[in-house]
């Protein structure tokens, strides 16, 4: 595929120290005929380039995710540490956790500029480290010291839905947008995927009776009286209710599907799954049967 | 062959489905190791009807 020299973007200018020799080493970037940028040499592909740091904080998810932390903390993690008969150390935690919320999307944004963290770790991937992972870590840590605030009888239904909520903005802050990757070469190898006119036979029935299940789910987690075991049961329900439909998903529509690689068979994965399952079926058959 | 990794794929498919149903039944009468081990049975149930239509070399 021929390639043109392309203009610089602003959102082409790289973000890091390097960004420079980066720069140089991705390849020119054009449109080709259906508009989408390609890579002119996948061994020299380059991660996507970002924008200055300032500009990046600014215009990009440091903003979305600083305020979406802090909201999250404030209504969850802030009113469990600051009851009343909680432990010093929840408060520390707690405090902790908002430092580390606060500082995820700056280290993400390459912010500041001397923090250099070597080339296994760039700024992005350490900026989500202490933003998600440690911010939740520590959230959690907060949760456990102070359990005596999180009794049942002194939640607030309205605030712990907002704060459901509240989570849910900032897993969508920390998102990636799908304009900061480049659209990789096409696989030269690849076979070619014919377009499917219709779906296989009873992909909508499987579907159906996958959501029917999972709402059944939901009714034998509400027949729970006791309240702790309820709480269990809700989100257990609500698990194997997702990961039921998504497999009914994956089912329904990859049942007689061509493969390139000719006929189907059982793959080996799949063989060590079916002979696990059979042996803890039957290890557990025996074992219930002795109880 | 195709046929029948179909019909294995449904079949363990649906036992998932009653596993899991039998599961959260039993968490709800107190049977902690029924519970568990239908939920595990499910799991694995479900893990394996999924694999078995994934095509070869395709794992992740």
């Amino acid at each position: 595929m021929a390639t043109v020299e392309a203009p610089p973007r602003p959102d082409d200018v790289a973000l890091e120290a390097d960004a420079g020799a980066a720069a140089d080493q991705l390849l020119d970037a054009a449109p080709d005929s259906e508009g989408t940028r390609v890579l002119a040499d996948p061994a020299r592909e380059q991660p996507p380039a970002l924008a200055p740091a300032p500009v990046a904080f600014l215009d990009g998810q440091a903003p979305q995710a600083l305020i979406a932390a802090f909201v999250a903390w404030s209504i969850t993690v802030a009113p469990a540490a600051f009851g009343r008969g909680v432990p010093a150390a929840a408060r520390a935690v707690a405090f902790l956790a908002l430092a580390a919320g606060a500082a995820g999307p700056f280290v993400a944004a390459g912010l500041p500029r001397p923090v250099r963290v070597g080339r296994a770790l760039g700024p992005r991937r350490l900026g989500r480290l202490i933003g998600i992972s440690l911010f939740l870590a520590l959230a959690t840590v907060t949760w456990l010291l102070s359990s005596a605030s999180l009794q049942p009888a002194r939640l607030d239904p309205a605030r712990a839905a907002i704060g459901a909520i509240a989570w849910g903005v900032f897993a969508l802050s920390w998102s990636d947008r799908w304009s900061l990757g480049l659209t990789p070469p096409p696989d030269p190898g690849a076979p070619a995927l014919p377009t499917r006119a219709t779906l296989p036979t009873a992909a909508v029935p499987i579907a159906g009776a996958a959501v029917l299940v999972a709402v059944v789910y939901t009714a034998l987690a509400w027949r729970v009286r006791d309240p702790d075991r309820a709480a269990l049961a809700h989100v257990v329900a609500t698990g194997c209710a997702v990961w039921l439909l998504g497999a009914a998903a994956t089912v329904s529509i990859s049942r007689g599907k061509p493969t390139p690689r000719g006929p189907r068979r059982v793959s080996a994965l799949a063989l060590r799954s079916v002979l696990l399952l059979v042996a803890v079926a039957l290890g557990g058959a025996i074992l219930l049967a002795v109880r | 062959m195709s046929r029948a990794i179909d019909a294995l794929a449904i079949v363990l498919l649906t036992a998932a489905a009653l596993a899991f149903g039998f599961g959260l039944h039993a968490l709800g009468d107190r049977q902690d190791f029924r519970a568990l081990y239908l939920l595990a049975v499910g799991a694995l149930a479900l893990r394996s009807s999924t694999e078995l239509l994934r095509p070869r070399g395709g794992a992740a």
